[in-house]
């Protein structure tokens, strides 16, 4: 499903250059529940980030479904994403305004989907998360664990194929942690990809494969099943 | 007209007054030369201006040499006694040259009228008494005394008799005059005390956008630095040192721009003269009232903007502060709306009046007048000549002026378009059971009404074919239509008793035709005949042969009037003189609507800067998520437009009636279109949607990615 190869990026800033990947190379398989691990700095996001389409690499090739995208532009990468791409992220990233309704119904207005069909996606995916008693309740008066749950029913909303989490559990206990991991791992078992950036161990165990990163490079992969 | 006969220098005048020895003293007339005691207490006595005398002697001494005033075969020499410095520009009574009042009695005495007119008669009312009080008295306490003066002195049973009418006095403060009095025969045509209030609100609008800002942005960070009062309070800080705080904050900003104003100031204070032609008026000195309320309202400003953020910032409690929950109030985020909401609604406003003020004076001045006054050289009439002797000049200068290929016609009257007519008396018709109606008096020859192309509604024009038309008169409509006459026709031929004693016979009735500017009505006229009218020649000349014509008529008069200076100009733009503050209003208004959107937009880009700084996470969020450029700018901006949609609608029936009121001044007026609003609108619109996109433009293309590593 995903075919890196040599896949640079550098940042630069007035004074310094920092290459955040140095010619990495990995490929992820449909259906595969990838984590990345690695030291602080090391790349995760920024691998990350260019996965899910929201920032361009310097060089090298980005396959998705078999298509070059590395080149695509904004338009079409943001076409792609939200049909494709659910993200999650360590700090939940819901928008205060909204409620946990409002929240998830969010990238499915974006794709266009008609108001009752959206009501009864949404519905569905907060059933899932078991979140529907506070469906009305705006994020800052849920906890941590259950702003994660809401964030994870926005990523699935629109049934991506590919789920793209950065430290999802960072900011959990290890009980709403382990909640968020068992809906990641169900979600893979009804056949969703997922690459998920962590620092625990605990969570890698979920995955299949596990990437460790460092400088930018990928040093080893341990293969779990 | 007075000359220096030594030097052959002579200029006619026409500010110039008889003024009584108490006068040097009363307006402070500093005397360069001269006794200030004995300068005007004898006949045949003048003082002059500074300039007056650098006029007539350049730089010799004035000082007891001799003017000598010409009217008709009438010689009168006077004395110089004094030069004076000229006064201010901004006076409101410009005296060119004094002379001693004892004079006029000495004048009237010569011409044989031995009942001492000048010191008796109550019905001249030519002249501008002032009366000095004592400190500390109270004016309206004298004027209240003078129904009872009058009755005694002047509207005694005779008069009333003779004349028709009953006589007031009033007392009008000095500093009043200018822009308050409103009587015939002004000394110097007065600025508008309307105009200056409607300048001095509009000024007051636009300082209190500015303070709106002050106060919208103020809060408008107040999320941002509730962390820092959190943490001062935390740190043991009390809520009146953060106001204190806040204040001196506030006070800072209104020092640093009250002394950039007072830079500014400075600086525009030439180029604003220049802009509203005036001639350096920069002279005068402010008055202590001036700074006081200058100080005043620099004070005021700063306590309101600072008090108001102060208050608000400063009452965070640092629990919920630092907890990061804290959000802007609702009630915060409403008043900042209606302070937007106020700020476009005073924009819109400027803008419309901007428009109409423009159209009204374009719509004067395109109007048809009712008589031709384009080509038109207006001489002012010989004043040497005897009336006896008139006629043998003027008739054979007539003809040589005529005689010019580039001249069309040439016509005599008492007065011009434009000039106002203080010639006036009651009229009545013969047998009519109706008290007399004041008509306003025009002498002219028998040329002035073809000359002018004025219409005549019915009847026909003095002709010298008739032998009975020295009592003839012709009406306007208006005055036809006052003296009761069912339509012009009806006039014809009919009777009228003239000043109470005079019966003359109406021969035509002209269409109306605009004697002032339109600003003013269209009072009732009677044209009479005066063949010997000299006060106007009108002379119609060819387009584009101006200079050419000057030059030779001057020759000609020269020729004819060699005692008279040659002294012309031209009717339009003398008639167009009357717009004249019109437009320096409309076009000071126009700036000042400037000034508002300008500082209103400040207002917006600052708030709106300020919100998508807020929102920068949600953006980057929704754009994650897949949402569009587009949608993101209708995000952002949906509120603001919101916003400005509703101070559309409100500026409409604001504007609406500040204009209209405005409007009432004019006697001649434009309707107001409902397009100026929209025109208004949707200059306002468009500045505000250009301002904010400035900001929204920036987050829509910022990369997601950066937005949501600020977390
Ligand atoms: N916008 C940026 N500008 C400059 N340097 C950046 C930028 N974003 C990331 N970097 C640098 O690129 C490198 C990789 O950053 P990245 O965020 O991918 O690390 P990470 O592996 O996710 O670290 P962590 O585990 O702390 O989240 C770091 O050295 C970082 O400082
Ligand atoms: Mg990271």
């Amino acid at each position: 499903m995903i075919k890196i190869t040599e896949l640079e990026k550098v940042y630069r800033t007035e004074e310094v250059e920092t290459v955040a990947l140095n010619k990495l190379s990995i490929e992820v398989k449909e259906g595969e529940f990838v984590a990345v691990m690695g030291p602080s700095g090391c790349g995760k996001s920024t691998l990350l980030n260019i996965l899910g389409l929201l920032d361009d690499p310097d060089a090298g090739s980005f396959m998705f479904n078999g298509i070059e995208v590395a080149k695509f532009n904004e338009r079409k990468r943001a076409d792609l994403r939200k049909h494709n791409i659910g993200f999650v992220f360590q700090s939940f990233n819901l928008i205060d305004e909204l409620t946990v309704f409002e929240n998830v119904e969010l990238p499915l207005i974006y794709t266009g989907m008609k108001a009752p069909d959206r009501k009864k996606r949404v519905e569905e995916v907060l059933d899932k998360v078991q979140i529907m008693h506070r469906r009305n309740h705006y994020p800052q008066q849920l906890s941590g664990g259950q702003q994660q749950r809401v964030a994870v029913a926005r990523a699935v909303v629109n049934k991506p194929k590919l789920i793209l989490a950065d430290e999802p559990t960072g900011n959990l206990d290890s009980h709403n942690g382990n909640e968020v991991m068992e809906l990641l791992t169900e979600l893979n078992e009804q056949g969703t990809t997922i690459v998920m950036v962590t620092h625990s161990e605990h969570d890698s165990r979920y995955s299949h494969r596990i990437i460790r990163m460092l400088d930018g490079q990928s040093v080893t992969e341990n293969i779990l099943i | 007209m007075l000359t220096n006969e030594a030097q052959d220098k002579k200029f006619s005048e026409n500010k110039g007054y008889y003024a009584d020895a108490a006068s040097v003293d009363m307006f402070g007339l500093h005397l360069i030369k001269g006794n200030p005691h004995t300068a005007l207490d004898a006949p045949d006595k003048i003082i002059l201006s500074e300039s007056t005398a650098k006029k007539y002697f350049g730089n010799e001494d004035a000082l007891g040499k001799t003017l000598v005033n010409r009217s008709g075969e009438h010689v009168q020499p006077f004395e110089v006694t004094g030069v004076y410095k000229d006064f201010p520009g901004n006076s409101h009574l410009i005296m060119n040259y004094l002379v001693s009042y004892s004079t006029l009695g000495k004048e009237l005495l010569s011409g044989g009228d031995s009942s001492n007119q000048s010191e008796t008669a109550w019905g001249w009312y030519d002249f501008y008494v002032y009366v000095q009080l004592k400190p500390g008295v109270d004016f309206h306490q004298l004027e209240s005394k003078l129904p009872a003066f009058t009755n005694k002195y002047i509207n005694t049973e005779e008069w009333r008799k003779t004349n028709n009418v009953r006589d007031e006095l009033h007392l009008i403060p000095l500093s009043d005059i200018h822009l308050y009095s409103n009587y015939n025969q002004e000394a110097e045509v007065n600025g508008n005390g309307q105009a200056v209030s409607f300048l001095f609100l509009i000024a007051i609008f636009i300082i209190c956008i500015a303070w709106i800002n002050y106060i919208n942005l103020a809060t408008a960070r107040s999320v941002e630095r509730a962390k820092e009062v959190g943490v001062r309070k935390v740190l043991g800080a009390l809520r009146s040192n953060l106001i204190r705080q806040f204040l001196m904050e506030s006070l800072v900003l209104n020092i640093i721009s009250l002394l950039l104003s007072l830079i500014i100031f400075f600086l525009l204070l030439h180029p604003f003269d220049g802009f509203t032609g005036r001639d350096n008026y920069t002279g005068f000195a402010l008055t202590a009232n001036y700074w006081l309320i200058f100080f005043a309202l620099f004070a005021g400003g700063t306590l309101l903007s600072g008090l108001y953020p102060a208050f608000v910032l400063s009452g965070f409690k640092p629990v919920v502060v630092l907890k990061g929950a804290f959000k802007n109030t609702s009630s915060g985020l409403l008043l900042r709306k209606s302070l937007i909401v106020i700020q476009f609604v005073t924009s819109v406003v400027l803008i419309a009046g901007t428009i109409i003020v423009y159209q009204q004076v374009n719509y004067m001045r395109n109007q048809s007048v009712g008589a031709n006054i384009n080509q038109t050289l207006v001489l002012k009439g010989p004043q040497t000549l005897a009336d006896s002797l008139y006629q043998s000049v003027y008739q054979p200068f007539k003809t040589a002026v005529l005689q010019q290929s580039s001249v069309k016609n040439i016509a005599a009257s008492t007065s011009v378009m434009g000039d106002e007519i203080y010639w006036t008396n009651g009229s009545k018709r013969p047998g009519a059971d109706q008290s007399a109606v004041t008509l306003y008096n025009l002498g002219v020859d028998y040329d002035f009404i073809p000359s002018y192309d004025i219409k005549m509604a019915a009847g026909r024009n003095f002709s010298p074919q008739f032998g009975t038309d020295k009592k003839a008169v012709i009406l306007n409509e208006n005055a036809a239509k006052l003296l009761g006459f069912k339509d012009a026709a009806s006039a014809v031929n009919q009777k009228l008793l003239r000043g109470g004693s005079d019966t003359v016979n109406i021969v035509g009735v002209t269409a109306n035709f605009h004697q002032l500017g339109l600003q003013k009505t269209i009072d009732p006229m009677i044209i009479v005949p005066r063949p010997n009218s000299a006060s106007y020649y009108s002379i119609k000349i060819e387009p584009g042969k101006e200079q050419q014509t000057i030059a030779s008529l001057k020759q000609t008069w020269n020729r004819y009037f060699p005692k008279d200076p040659f002294d012309y100009f031209f009717l339009d733009e003398s008639f167009g003189q009357q717009y004249k503050a019109d437009i320096l209003f409309g076009k000071v208004f126009g700036v000042f609507a400037f000034l508002a959107i300008l500082i209103a937009c400040f207002g917006l880009l600052g708030l709106s800067a300020y919100n998508v700084l807020q929102r920068t996470k949600e953006i980057g969020i929704r754009k994650v998520l897949g949402a569009s450029a587009q949608s993101i700018l209708v995000l952002l901006s949906r509120d603001f437009l919101k916003l400005i949609f509703i101070s559309l609608f409100l500026a409409i029936p604001v504007g609406w009636y500040i204009m209209t009121s405005w409007l009432q001044d004019y006697a001649y007026r434009i309707n107001i279109g409902w397009w100026v609003f929209a025109l208004a609108g949707t200059v306002a619109f468009l500045v505000a949607i250009v301002t904010i996109s400035i900001q929204v433009l920036k987050a829509t293309v910022m990369n997601p990615v950066k937005s949501l590593r600020t977390e």
